[in-house]
């Protein structure tokens, strides 16, 4: 069984154990894939896609179903930001944003006001469009900022959790069909 | 005055193409660029690129000494101590030996590298610890022993049978025989 970067990054050290995972790589392997050092909290793991200027923090703590409050908490300890008048980003833009730093993904998120994994997604994200274009960043920078989205928009790129609402993270056997899911789609899609 | 609507993607950001030359995903903060040594940096303040300690960690694992590995990868004791340690590798005990020396040693004494032996990790604490066990006893229900006293005796067993077979003093027995006896 795949034990991929939502594992890592959502699952404690005890179920990695479980999964066949060496206990003593945990941590350094946690922190290679997803840029966190310990496991993202449930709740808050929904969020991720939703920090860096592309939704208000009252949106992020409904969809987290936190108090206001908790989430600002939660935003202010890890450096993360959300959209108000002066800053708003659309997903496309924090991508270029997140390629654009240099820097381990731990560094660079409290810099642009993202989670480490969303810095790591939102790379892996944006380096789609640029190998779909064969071209290199510096040249992405030249393009009109139409184009970034239509082209963002084409590939249908998303960060976000593959979490949904009436999902119970934990339920046995959910992470490893998403996975599979998403290799299938892989699978599917490429020729 | 009036900004001029930004055209580009690079304008919009504030990222000037120059700045991003040669990032790519995959060596994204492997390797920040080197700083300039001053005057007040000598040896101790000298920064290790991130990524340089992660080829010789395996080493650290696997039982390395810390100045082993510090002279391998060219920068101070304390800078692989910290790396190892922010890697959750503790100093593991016996006496320590590099992979690559343990490997060369198997291959001189046996003819061949040894086999790592993966062992199975039960415990949360990398495998070093396990947490203790209790059993779980019920309290013992007195009329409930006094009633199966009663019917043991009665069916010919002796006090010193029932003694040694439950695991319970004589007097106890003594004493749980006499009140079945009254009720």
């Amino acid at each position: 069984m795949t034990v991929g970067a939502l594992h890592y990054a959502t699952m404690t050290n005890a179920e990695l154990v479980t999964r066949g995972v060496p206990a003593a790589s945990i941590t350094s392997q946690r922190e290679r894939m997803t840029g966190h050092v310990r496991r993202v909290q449930d709740r808050f793991a929904r969020s991720v896609g939703w920090w860096g200027g592309v939704a208000t923090l009252v949106e992020i703590a409904e969809h987290v179903d936190v108090d206001p409050a908790a989430a600002r908490e939660y935003a202010k300890f890890r450096g993360l930001k959300w959209r108000t008048r002066r800053r708003s980003y659309t997903p496309a833009q924090l991508a270029v944003r997140a390629l654009a730093t240099r820097g381990a993904a731990r560094d660079v998120g409290p810099q642009i006001g993202l989670l480490p994994i969303e810095v790591v997604v939102y790379r892996a994200a944006i380096t789609d469009v640029l190998v779909q274009n064969e071209i290199d960043l510096a040249t992405l920078l030249a393009w009109p900022v139409p184009d970034l989205e239509r082209e963002w928009a084409r590939l249908d790129l998303r960060v976000q959790a593959p979490l949904r609402e009436s999902v119970d993270l934990r339920a046995p056997g959910y992470l490893d069909r998403v996975v599979e899911e998403a290799e299938r789609r892989a699978r599917t899609e490429e020729p | 005055m009036h900004d001029r609507e930004p055209a580009t993607v690079g304008e919009l950001l504030g990222i000037r193409p120059a700045a991003v030359a040669g990032i790519c995903l995959y060596d994204v903060g492997s390797e920040p660029a080197a700083s300039r040594p001053t005057s007040r940096s000598g040896l101790r303040a000298r920064r290790v690129p991130r990524g340089v300690l992660n080829a010789f960690l395996g080493d650290a694992d696997a039982g390395a000494s810390d100045a082993d590995i510090a002279q391998l990868a060219g920068c101070t004791v304390a800078q692989v101590r910290r790396a190892r340690l922010a890697r959750g590798i503790r100093r593991p005990a016996g006496r320590p030996s590099t992979h690559s020396r343990v490997t060369a040693l198997a291959i001189a004494v046996f003819g061949r590298p040894f086999e790592p032996v993966v062992t199975r990790v039960k415990s949360v604490v990398d495998g070093r610890a396990e947490p203790p066990r209790y059993l779980v006893r019920e309290s013992l229900d007195y009329a409930a022993f006094i009633r199966c006293v009663g019917a043991l005796l009665d069916a010919g067993f002796s006090a010193d049978h029932l003694s040694r077979g439950l695991g319970v003093r004589k007097v106890d027995i003594e004493r749980a025989e006499k009140i079945a006896r009254r009720r």
